[in-house]
Parts: structure tokens; C-alpha cells; sequence
């Protein structure tokens, strides 16, 4: 019992922190061992400085000795909660030292006379060593005991199992969910629909209306283009496919194909014209001379780019659009730009371009190592240490189903990241024209997640002031996945609107309404005074010209 | 419309080299044909013509055939891609595409290896890693030896099926065509390839070519056995291997149904997204 709730608090705290669809860099390897040993040399370059430091974490080791530390972990780090640590003499010494030590470390480094820049690419490659480290990852840790000793050793044997197919079926990456538990289509992405229009880039999903009247405008979902579309259709309860048709749109929904080397030269404009053509469906499909659009992540980027396509061309295809956790002004560093310098991002681009695709999974690996404890030594001390099996959490499920990333694409999304084009007029060029984002006259509606370290909100707030039509800004309460995962009737869910939009984003949150409850409903009834007229929904998906080819979720979703 | 080839004789160090180029306004680099042993760059024009109007393409005589030269001295293969490097800059461009043919495959690798920031994509038809591979018959070796299908056409018709297989086994009218174009300037210069190929090996580098590397192969290929291919394939970090149902000359009897592979390979975007540079200039607060 114990068991199954602590694996299902494993799995939360994971999808809290998976680093989702983030078309960025990669950290070679070489740029960690540089700044490892810039660390190593930090310590001799700076000799008063470090044995100062040393004779402090001395005395901090004596006081723990001799008992008198009243170090302890801080509130949010739940690897010390078995009461042994706080208890035991012996364990509480251990981890007090183990304490002090990374607190020594950590204060050695940020006062040294480093640059501000390679202080936090230490400070990360230090919490790298210091957190793999961890007494609680070590064979004494006292859960992983008194495991070995309820179930006579067999914890042990589970452990040692687990580990086997890791190394064997995972790269040596402690699993973080029983892949075994789901199957897309099966009980997941379960929604009723049909495939109606297939080209070399992307399948377009039509969602089976489940009200009597639609309104006349449809709605189009444009999922990124790394990880799976179904975070838009994942179970039943967590669907803003079908909680969109349960509210009178008619609703159309993108899954792109999952590419391999041979698709290594597609990029932003081929994306661009294969969404055209999307568009054009489901505008024939529907009657409806126009559409509102969602772009989540990088394909909000993609539809943004696509936007200012359309205004140069004065094509008024698009009628009001929605972005998701996007960024679209990159000039604020996240975590993972750490290590993007010019020679790091052209390595990037170089690798990529030679093997023809960004492996999904090695994003991932990367990724899991920005925040190793929630992502990597959880699962070390669940899966390994304590013999229990993953946990079965749908989130991380589609987390783990990885998808490629072409090579031209991801070069483009770096040269992106590098040089922030969409904040000046003209700078970035798709399909041939120059684009503008001031020209971009449509209502727009721009969600960011308040704990969201992806694209961290004030990112996406300052990413709405870009736009030349008429913003909305709503800032939800969850991370990446669970601004977009965020069913209403979730007690703790919260969201912010109608801040100021004429200063900064602090200005904005500190002039906003607190709202309870999830973003959906209030972004449905934006969409509905969007959506023209009602109708009688289609009794048919599809039309004669482009018929339903087979039910959703399509071919495209399950090429691995 | 294709538009006709431009020839020209060029000058390296007292080493003239005849190059045809053929224009093309396409956005990809163009491609440059390193052909096989003994051939005049005419051979591959039916292979050129196959290939999509507007790709530009640049085919040149290596020294010691047809048009070039026949340098005194012997040369080896890294020298000979500093050549082509040298041709490269004296026609102004600055990164290709390359094709290389059975023996000019060998060139090709060594071009990839010792030029990469020149090549950006590889092509290799019917070749091998040189001299760690594993040879085709003996009688086929010995007749490859000799340049006398070059100097005496009627001997290359005759020895055509043996050497070439795959369709030049059915089709006598092939070996005809194809002797009618070879323009030979004798022994010394076949005999200047031969020893370049001697002793010279990839197999220790091959996995330093990054490029995106297409490999093609022919299944009834009596010189270069299937075999050397896979190996080439199996080495190359990034590279596809397609295997055509011909002999060793494939890119000119299967030229209809090869070039669109090529052009697949090599194909990029229309209208690739352009991203441009300077400082970013924050957009004013609306």
C-alpha cells in the first residue's frame, strides 16, 4: 500500500520536472569536463580562498561529530524523510556531513573570482557530483534496508533485475515509468476521430463532435514537433481534444511524423507548407473561411512563423490563435543555455546535420541530467535500491515515447535560440518571405506556466509584447506539462488574468486576478466568442474530397 | 532546358586539367564526378543528363586522361584530392556535393576525409576501401590491368560483359555506345591510376568521414563484389546503403532509375528559412 502511493508520488514529482518538447542544445559531454576542470584548477588558482573554505567545512565536521550541528536538509528535499536520518546518531552524522559538505562546496565556488557565467556552469557541474554523491543513493540507505529485510532479500534481487534491463534496454538510465502499461490507442489517445488528410509531414486528426451544435469556426491544434500529439489526448480525464468537442468546437488536431535521416534536410518552411495544407483541409472540410489556431512549444513557434507568412502574404486564413508555453523572444537564459556558446551550439548543428536527426532519447538523457534528482535518483533508489518496479504514470509514458527531430529543423531552432530573429521585423525569412510580427493582427491568447523552467513565463510574457493584435495573457499555477495537461475540477489549480500589460511581467502578476480552477474553461469561453455562429455539428468526418482515411490516432503516432 | 556544358582547360603548376562544367540554377551545391579509372569525363554525361536540368555539375579529367595532362611523375590520392580542392578554388566554389566512381570513389573518400569543410554530401558508386577489400575474380582483375579497352574499343566491347556485368551481359549495343566515347590518351596515364591505387587503403579512416554519405551498390558487379560495399556502408557513420539490380557501370545503364535516388539524397529545402544576424534590438513596448 505504502508502496503504491510512493510510487505514484514519484511519478508527479518526475512529470513535474520533465523537460518536455525543447528543441535546444545538447551538452557535449567535453564542455562538462572543461568546466570540471576549470573547478579543479579554481582550487589552486585561489589557495587562501579554497583552505579558508577547507578549514570551515573542518569545523563544520567537528560540530556534526560532536553532535552539535543543526544542519538538516531543506524543506523541499525529500530524500531525507525516513526518520533514521534525523535519528540515528550514526546516519544523522552521515548526512549532516554529507550537508555540510555541499554547502561548503557550493559557497567555495560562488564566492570565488569566476566570472558570473562560469560560476553557474560550476555551480551545475558541482550539484552533478554532489547529488549523484547522496548518501540516499548508496546501498546503506535505510529504506533500501529495512526493504532487504521485509522481503528477505528479494528487494535486492528485484534491484539487481531492474538494473540488468536498464543497462541492457535503456542506455543505463534508471526507467522512469512501466512502458509495458500503455499502449496509445489503447488506453491512451482514445478519443474518437479519424485521420482525413495525410501528406509526407503530418496527419490531420478530426475529433468526432459529441454536442448537437458546433460553432461554425473549427478549431486547429498544432502539437510540437518532439515528443508524441497525444499530451493533447492522453486518457480520457486528461483530454483538451476531447474537452474542446465536449464544448461545441469542432476540433482538428496535428500529429506530425515521427522523421528519420532521410528526412534530414525538413525545416521550418517545410513544416510551414505542409501546415498550409492542413489548413486548407480542414477550412474545406468545415465551410468556415478562416480558423483559430494552438501552438504549443515549438509548435507555437511553427505557427507564429507561419502567422507572419500569412500576414505578408495579407492571407486572413487565421482568425484568432493561442500559444501554449512558447517562447518566442529568447533573449532570457534558462538553465539549459548555460552551456550554449557559439562553439557548443555550431558542434550542435554540425552533429545533427551529419547523422540526419536529433535522437529524441538523447534529449532526453540530457535533459534528465538538468535535474538528476527528480529524474534520475528517485528512480535510482526506487527502482534499484528499494527492487519496486517504475511507476505506471501516463505523463511520463508519453515523456519516454521520444520522437526525432530533423536535422535542418533543429539547426534552425538553434540559430533561433542563438540570435532571437522574431524580435526584429524581417530578420527571420520562411517560405520565402520576410516576416513581421507586428503585422500580425489576430487576437491572440498566451499562456505561460508560473513554475513552468522550460519556457519560463516571463519569457512568454515578454514573447506576447511581439505580437500586433490584441493579447490576452493568462499565467497558470503548474509547470510545462501541467499548463497544458490542466483538466478543470483540480482543487489546487490556479491561474492568473487581466494583469497590466503595459509594464514588465512582475508589474503584470502583481496587477493580475487570481482565478480558481483550470485555464480551459476560460480559454473555452474566449474561443466561443471567437467562434462565429452555431451550427448543426457534421454528421459525417471528413468530405468527398478528403474522407476519413483511418480512426485517430492515426499511423504517424505509433513509428517509434 | 539544360544548358550546355562549358568547357575549359585550366592550368595548376604546369598540370592542365580539362573541366566541363555544366550550369544549373539550383539552390543546392553543385556536384562534382570524380569517374572511374581510365575514363574521359564524357562517359558520365548520359548519367549527367539523367540528373535534374538545373543541378550544376563539374566533371574533369584526371591527370593522365583524356584531356588533361600526363604528369611525369607518378601521384598518390591525397594529392590528387588537393587538386581537386585547388580546381575547386580556381572555378570558384566553395563546397560541393561529390559523386565518386569505382576508382574515383577511392578519390572521393580521400576528397571527403582530407577536404570535409568542401564536401557537404558523399556519393560512392561501385567502389571499395582500396586495398584492404575483397577482389572480384582474378580473370576480371587481370583485364582491368590493361588499359587496351581504352586504346583498342573493339577489345572493350569484347571484354565488356566479363568486366562490366549486369546489363552489359544482355545488351551488346551498350558496350558499343559506350567505346564510341572513350577518348584514351594512352598507357602511361592508366598506368600513373593503377599506382595510385596501390597500397592505398581507407579502412582506418573511414570512420572519420562525417558526411552524410549515400552508398550504391550493384548486386552482379564482377569488379567491386557486393561484399565491399556493405563494408563501406558498415564503416561510414553516416551512411545509407541502396543496392541496384546491375553491374559495376550502373549510374550509366540504370542512369533513369539512379538519378532520381541521387536527387533525393541531395535534395534540400525550396525555401529554406533564413535567420539573419545583428544585435537584438528589442521590440518597442506597445
Amino acid at each position: 500500500m505504502g508502496n503504491k502511493s510512493n510510487n505514484e508520488d514519484l511519478g508527479h514529482k518526475a512529470s513535474e520536472h520533465i523537460l518536455g518538447p525543447n528543441p535546444v542544445v545538447g551538452v557535449p559531454a567535453r564542455d562538462l569536463i572543461t568546466t570540471a576542470r576549470m573547478v579543479m584548477r579554481q582550487t589552486i588558482k585561489q589557495p587562501v580562498h579554497s583552505m579558508r573554505h577547507i578549514s570551515r567545512l573542518g569545523m563544520a565536521v567537528t560540530q556534526v561529530m560532536l553532535g552539535r550541528s543543526e544542519l538538516g536538509p531543506s524543506a523541499d528535499d525529500k530524500r531525507f524523510v525516513d526518520p533514521t536520518w534525523s535519528q540515528n546518531p550514526l546516519y544523522r552524522r552521515y548526512m549532516q556531513t554529507y550537508l555540510a559538505w555541499r554547502k561548503e562546496l557550493n559557497s567555495w565556488i560562488s564566492s570565488s573570482d569566476l566570472s558570473p557565467q562560469d560560476v553557474s556552469r560550476a555551480q551545475f557541474v558541482i550539484a552533478l557530483m554532489t547529488e549523484a554523491m547522496s548518501p540516499t543513493n548508496t546501498a546503506l540507505n535505510p529504506a533500501a534496508l529495512k526493504r532487504f529485510f521485509e522481503t528477505g532479500g528479494k528487494s535486492l534481487m528485484d534491484g539487481l533485475t531492474h538494473l540488468a534491463k536498464d543497462i541492457a534496454h535503456n542506455g543505463g538510465m534508471p526507467s522512469q515509468v512501466n512502458m509495458n502499461a500503455f499502449e496509445v490507442g489503447g488506453n491512451l489517445a482514445t478519443t474518437k476521430g479519424s485521420v482525413i488528410f495525410r501528406n509526407e509531414i503530418l496527419e490531420l486528426i478530426q475529433y468526432k463532435p459529441l454536442t448537437e451544435e458546433v460553432f461554425e469556426r473549427p478549431v486547429l491544434v498544432v502539437p510540437p514537433q518532439i515528443n508524441k500529439f497525444y499530451v493533447f489526448d492522453l486518457s480520457p480525464e486528461k483530454s483538451l481534444a476531447r474537452y474542446l468537442v465536449n464544448n461545441n468546437m469542432q476540433t482538428f488536431v496535428v500529429s506530425w511524423r515521427n522523421p528519420t535521416k532521410s528526412h534530414r534536410e525538413w525545416g521550418l518552411s517545410t513544416y510551414i507548407e505542409a501546415l498550409k495544407e492542413a489548413i486548407d483541409v480542414v477550412l474545406e472540410v468545415t465551410g468556415s473561411k478562416d480558423l483559430s489556431m494552438l501552438g504549443a512549444c515549438s509548435g507555437g513557434i511553427t505557427t507564429v512563423s507561419l502567422l507572419g507568412h500569412y500576414a505578408a502574404l495579407k492571407e486572413k486564413k487565421v482568425h484568432s490563435f493561442t500559444l501554449l508555453v512558447s517562447v518566442l523572444d529568447t533573449a532570457l537564459k534558462t538553465q539549459v543555455a548555460l552551456f550554449a556558446d557559439e562553439r557548443s551550439i555550431e558542434a550542435a548543428r554540425r552533429m545533427s546535420y551529419q547523422s540526419g536527426v536529433l535522437e529524441g532519447r538523447d534529449m532526453a538523457r540530457i535533459f534528465a541530467w538538468m535535474r538528476p534528482n527528480d529524474l534520475i535518483w528517485n528512480y535510482w533508489v526506487n527502482n534499484y535500491l528499494l527492487g519496486n518496479e517504475p511507476p505506471v504514470f501516463d505523463i511520463l509514458f508519453w515523456n519516454n515515447d521520444t520522437t526525432r527531430l530533423p536535422a535542418a529543423l533543429h539547426g534552425e531552432f538553434l540559430e533561433l535560440f542563438k540570435n532571437n530573429p522574431l524580435t526584429r521585423p524581417g530578420a527571420l525569412e520562411v517560405c520565402g518571405t520576410p516576416i513581421d510580427l507586428k503585422q500580425v493582427k489576430t487576437d491572440c491568447f498566451i499562456i505561460a506556466g508560473l513554475t513552468d523552467h522550460i519556457t519560463p513565463w516571463d519569457a512568454c510574457y515578454s514573447s506576447a509584447q511581439l505580437l500586433g493584435g490584441k493579447c490576452e495573457f493568462v499565467l497558470s499555477s503548474s509547470g510545462h506539462i501541467q499548463s497544458i495537461l490542466n483538466p478543470p475540477g483540480n482543487p489546487k489549480a490556479r491561474f492568473f488574468t487581466g494583469g497590466e500589460m503595459t509594464g514588465d511581467a512582475k508589474h503584470w502578476l502583481e496587477t493580475a486576478t487570481k482565478q480558481s480552477d483550470s485555464w480551459w474553461q476560460y480559454w473555452r469561453d474566449w474561443l466561443h466568442t471567437r467562434g462565429g455562429k452555431r451550427k448543426a455539428a457534421p454528421a459525417v468526418l471528413g468530405n468527398d474530397n478528403h474522407p476519413a482515411l483511418e480512426p485517430a490516432p492515426g499511423t504517424y503516432v505509433h513509428e517509434r | 532546358m539544360p544548358q550546355p556544358y562549358i568547357f575549359r582547360t585550366i592550368e595548376l603548376d604546369g598540370q592542365y586539367l580539362r573541366t566541363a562544367v555544366r550550369p544549373g540554377s539550383s539552390t543546392l551545391p553543385p556536384l562534382l564526378v570524380f569517374n572511374g579509372i581510365g575514363a574521359n569525363l564524357e562517359l558520365v554525361f548520359p548519367f549527367v543528363e539523367a540528373l535534374d536540368p538545373d543541378l550544376e555539375v563539374i566533371a574533369f579529367d584526371v591527370p593522365g586522361v583524356g584531356g588533361s595532362s600526363t604528369p611525369a611523375t607518378p601521384f598518390r590520392f591525397p594529392g590528387l584530392a588537393k587538386l581537386a580542392a585547388r580546381m575547386l578554388d580556381y572555378l570558384d566554389y566553395s563546397q560541393v556535393n561529390v559523386i565518386g566512381v569505382s576508382w574515383g570513389g577511392a578519390l572521393a573518400q580521400q576528397f571527403a576525409y582530407s577536404h570535409p569543410e568542401r564536401c557537404k554530401k558523399l556519393i560512392l558508386a561501385a567502389t571499395s576501401a582500396g586495398a584492404v577489400m575483397v577482389p572480384g575474380r582474378p580473370s576480371v582483375l587481370l583485364k582491368m590491368a590493361s588499359p587496351r579497352r581504352y586504346i583498342q574499343p573493339s577489345h572493350g566491347v569484347n571484354i565488356a560483359p566479363d568486366i562490366y556485368g549486369g546489363a552489359f551481359r544482355r545488351d551488346p549495343q551498350l558496350a558499343k555506345r559506350h567505346a564510341a566515347k572513350v577518348r584514351s590518351s594512352g598507357k602511361l596515364g592508366y598506368y600513373w591510376q593503377l599506382f595510385a591505387g596501390l597500397g592505398w587503403t581507407s579502412v582506418h579512416w573511414l570512420h572519420k568521414i562525417r558526411q552524410p554519405t549515400l552508398i550504391l551498390a550493384g548486386d552482379d558487379d564482377p569488379i567491386i563484389p557486393l561484399i565491399n560495399m556493405k563494408m563501406l556502408a558498415w564503416r561510414i557513420p553516416n551512411s545509407e546503403l541502396h543496392v541496384i539490380d546491375d553491374g559495376h557501370l550502373f549510374l550509366v545503364t540504370r542512369a533513369q532509375s539512379v538519378a532520381p535516388m541521387i536527387m533525393a539524397f541531395l535534395s534540400e529545402e525550396k525555401q529554406p528559412a533564413v535567420i539573419r544576424h545583428g544585435a537584438a534590438l528589442r521590440a518597442p513596448r506597445a
